[in-house]
């Protein structure tokens, strides 16, 4: 059990990956002292938008992971608004949240032509995937 | 288990430049570092791996290894940031799976480049 909530006061402006999987954090905040960050993991936290992402200086952003969380349908606006304010970001992560349910959630985020990894499947080959075994199972878990 | 001189050669295995060595304390039972400079030279020591041991804290002779790049704290039981001020030349923290209460005192990291705070249990994230 973890108890981390918020994301706050990190002045180590030379952080390039910043990883707080498996915390309490609802809300994506306080980037801004990060302005090299080029990874950010928050898997399995408690995030229910992705919106103010788009909001931060983070110019060198590549891999962004939110797997895992409580991003609704809702968002997905949102995402598309982050994909196109990041054009260095080339890997996403939303398996796990609801917004994947989307109808359009695929063909429309692989319109980014920045975008090579979406859900840990490789868009330029699809044949290969990066999901372990432990993916799998949460992916199983959680549709029933 | 405490340290001795079988367990920290076993550490340094494998190191060629003696300027520039990494010890390996992963899985060793280890309760505490105290003595670690009885064996070793602390400036000679750019990686220290300490994951997956039983010490409750960061130790001051953590500190004294000043010129330590990457150190790997993870799956411990250590409930405080400290003694990580000194550390002016480290790039990688592992510090995921603790006993962490407060994530602080990490503002003297001036080279931090890889903060992995995996699973810390926190009640406030506070650098």
């Amino acid at each position: 059990m973890n108890y981390i909530s918020r994301i706050e006061g990190i002045k180590n402006k030379g952080i390039k990956t910043l990883i707080l999987s498996g915390n309490q954090i609802k809300e994506i905040e306080n980037l801004s002292s990060m302005p090299l960050l080029e990874n950010l993991e928050l898997e399995k936290n408690k995030i229910e938008t992705v919106e103010a992402v788009a909001t931060f200086e983070l110019k060198k952003l590549k891999k962004f992971v939110v797997s895992f969380n409580m991003i609704p349908i809702e968002d997905f606006d949102n995402i598309v608004k982050l994909l196109g304010n990041f054009p260095t970001l080339e890997e996403v992560n939303f398996m796990g949240n609801e917004v994947t349910l989307f109808k359009k959630y695929k063909p429309r985020l692989m319109e980014f032509e920045q975008l090579r990894i979406l859900d840990k499947l490789a868009l330029k080959d699809p044949i290969k995937t990066h999901y372990t075994v432990s993916d799998i199972i949460l992916i199983l878990s959680n549709r029933n | 288990m405490y340290l001795n001189a079988s367990i920290v050669k076993e550490a340094s295995q494998g190191n060629k430049d003696p300027r520039n060595i990494t010890l390996d304390f992963s899985l060793k039972q280890l309760l505490s570092l105290k003595n670690l400079n009885q064996f070793i030279t602390p400036n000679n020591v750019q990686k220290l791996l300490v994951s997956t041991n039983y010490l409750r804290e960061i130790e001051p002779i953590i500190s004294s290894f000043t010129l330590l790049k990457e150190l790997d704290l993870s799956i411990n039981h250590i409930q405080k940031i400290e003694n990580l001020t000194p550390l002016s030349n480290l790039i990688y923290l592992n510090l995921s799976n603790n006993r962490i209460q407060y994530v602080e005192g990490l503002s003297g990291l001036l080279r931090l480049e890889v903060l992995v705070s995996l699973s810390c249990i926190a009640s406030k994230f506070r650098i």
